[in-house]
Parts: structure tokens; sequence; C-alpha cells
């Protein structure tokens, strides 16, 4: 599936020099919120979550140009949200020399760091219960259950196999039923 | 063509004409169409992610998809602004002009000059190759050079080259294991008289 008429229009725009910082920030205000939320449920941090956004629209501005449309934009928006967000995981791993499970475990940190936390509320252990999934997997749980993408989208985004896609949202649903009912 | 009575006797009250057309269809249906809509519209409702959800875990399935995350005060308003200042910025530097070290032009005279320079290197190469072989074996015309040389120059070689041993080749093994008989048994007689004759050193007295 292309682009769709509005998201070729701005391209358009995008690529024409006179209408390109227009075209950049309707892009930003039509895709901000989405592409926010995707990237805060992985990093959990607001600040974190803002460093992320300015390194995912500076590769939107540097890439756009090249853009092949043969995928939706926010697709390929996705892809770079995603990407990015698990850089910066990787980095936070190494810059605290820890395993992977300590980094979950900074993440809950965060997550108790939040002036809203509330850990007897069944949003705040589900969001407990999700940073206990690898990356991976953390990913295609939140772009299924909170953005409801398709498999087929999904699958342009992480390109993985609907098939895969589809077990391991299987498996992090029934993980994250286990923790809420377990703990 | 409606098949209640009463709504036929009002329809023609009001138009005969139209209560006169027949109820042929005009649209078609594809065939099975009812017979598999049921199951389509499964696989549609299968692929709803909340239904999804729910089938796996009701839990889940009933909670409110709510990211209970707080965000600034007006920081998606503040985010276009600080893009156009942090991100633009960084990107877009006044590029200074690009001079290329290869023009295209250059790179193209220089890919000619080397070849040319190439063709005459090897030309030079292979002549003098030849100049310092004067001859070879190949190129001596025989029959203009052989009256030159005298018979006892000839004799002279013959006896200093060692006797060959005949070379076992297949094609020599096999001549040498053909049975002369079948080889001749076409021959005429008279053929074979003739051959011999021609032949001083086949003459039968020679030979005894």
């Amino acid at each position: 599936m292309s682009v769709t008429q509005d998201d070729k229009e701005l391209l358009h725009l995008f690529r024409d020099l006179k209408t390109r910082e227009q075209a950049y920030t309707a892009i930003v205000r039509k895709y901000q919120e989405k592409l926010y939320w995707h990237i805060r449920r992985l990093v959990v941090d607001h600040d974190d979550a803002n460093d992320v956004m300015q390194n995912v629209f500076i590769k939107v501005w540097k890439g756009l140009e090249n853009f092949r449309e043969d995928a939706q934009l926010y697709t390929w928006l996705y892809r770079i949200a995603s990407n990015e967000s698990i850089t910066f995981l990787e980095q936070q791993k190494r810059r605290a020399s820890v395993s992977f499970d300590d980094v979950s475990g900074g993440l809950a940190d965060k997550l108790a760091a939040d002036k809203d936390f509330d850990p007897n509320k069944l949003e705040w252990k589900l969001q407990l219960a999700i940073q206990q999934l690898p990356e991976k997997q953390r990913i295609v749980f939140n772009l299924r259950y909170y953005d409801e993408m398709p498999y087929e989208e999904m699958s342009k985004i992480l390109e993985t196999s609907e098939g895969a896609l589809k077990a391991s949202y299987h498996h992090a649903v029934k993980k994250i039923e286990d923790y809420i009912l377990n703990r | 063509m409606p098949s209640s009575k009463h709504i036929l006797n009002e329809l023609s009250a009001i138009s005969q004409t139209v209560a006169n057309i027949t109820d042929r269809p005009v649209f078609t249906v594809p065939e099975n169409y009812f017979a598999q809509f049921p199951e389509k519209l499964m696989s549609k409702i299968r692929e709803d992610a909340q239904y999804e959800t729910t089938l796996i875990s009701p839990l889940l399935g009933g909670l409110e998809r709510k990211t209970p995350f707080s965000v600034p005060e007006g920081y998606f308003s503040a985010l276009e602004d600080q893009l156009k200042k942090t991100v633009l910025p960084a990107v877009t530097p006044e590029t200074a002009p690009v001079i290329p070290m290869f023009r295209k032009r250059q790179v193209w005279k220089l890919s000619v000059a080397a070849m040319v320079a190439g063709i005459i290197g090897i030309s030079a190469w292979f002549y003098f190759q030849q100049a310092a072989a004067p001859f070879s074996p190949a190129q001596v015309n025989v029959k203009a050079e052989l009256p030159k040389v005298s018979e006892d120059e000839i004799a002279d070689f013959l006896l200093s080259v060692p006797e060959m041993p005949q070379a076992e080749t297949p094609q020599v093994a096999g001549l040498n294991n053909l049975n002369v008989e079948d080889m001749l048994k076409d021959v005429q007689d008279g053929e074979l008289q003739d051959f011999v004759k021609e032949m001083p050193d086949l003459q039968p007295e020679k030979l005894n």
C-alpha cells in the first residue's frame, strides 16, 4: 500500500525547496503525538523520549527526500522511531555496563519515578509487566495493543513475518497476564 | 414487482407503467457470495486487535488502553518550535562549494593517454623481442635454404643425430598390430606388381 494522498502532497511540498520547511513542520505536527507515545512506552522517561524524538526527526529531515513511497509514510516513521528507541536503550545498557535484566529494572525504576505512579493501579502494573518483556517483543505488544496496528503494517516496520509477530504478541499477552495475576 | 397486492394496487394507481415492470434482477451477485460472507466477516473481526487480545486474555482485553505517563503541559505545541531551532539549523549548515578532485574530462583524457602509452609500450616490446631472435625455425623457408646445404653437410647431420626410436603412439601401435593381409585384401595383384616395379628397393632379388 503506498502513501495516502495527504502524505503524497506533503512529500511533494517537501521536495520543493521553497516549501520544504512548511511541509516538514506539517509532518511533525501530524505524527508527533503518535511517535512520541510509541517512543515513550519504550524508554519510559519523558526527557529520554524527547531526546529520541529529536533524533528521529533529524533522520526524517535528512532521509525524507529519498523516501521511496513504496510504503506508508507512517510505517517509515515508525520504523525510524523503533530503531532509534532500541539504539537509545542499547546505549543506556552500555553506559550502565549492566545486563539486560538490570536495564529493565532501571526502566521499572523510571516508572516508579513518575509523579502519578501507583503500583496498586492496574494500568501501572501493566506498564511494569511490559517493561519485563524483551525489547522487540515490547515493541510488538505496544504496536498491537495501543496502536492496534495490523500485522501487515507491523511486518514492514519490524521486518519480521506476520506469523512470527502474531506468535510474539500471543506470548507477550500471556506473560503480562501472568505478571499481573501473580505479583 | 412487489409481491404484496396492496402495494401493487397502490403502485398501479400512481403509475401503471411502473407497476408493469417485471422484477427481473439487474444486479449480479458473485457466485457463492452469501455462502462465504459470514466466514470473511469473522476473519475481519478476528483481525481486530482488541478482540484478539480479549481472546488471548480477557483480563487484558478488558483493560482501558491508556498509558498512565504524564507529559509536561504544552509539550507538543512547543515541540515544533524546538525542532525548528535545533533540528533545522543543525542539518542545514551553510555548505561550502564542492570542488571535485578529479574532473570527469581530465579523467577521460588521462585514460586515453594511458591506453595509447600502453599500446606503444607493448608494440615496442614485441618489436624488440623479434629483433633479438632474428629467425625462428618456423620462419625458415626450407625449399629456398636446402639447395645451399651440401650433401656432405646433410650426411654429417644425419650421422650426428641419434636414431630416433619409433614412438609407440596409439596410431603406431595400431599400425603394428594390423594384419597386412587384411590391409591388402582389396588391392589387385596387378596393382601390387606395378607398385613394386616403381620401387627399385622393393625388387624381390633385393629383399631376399
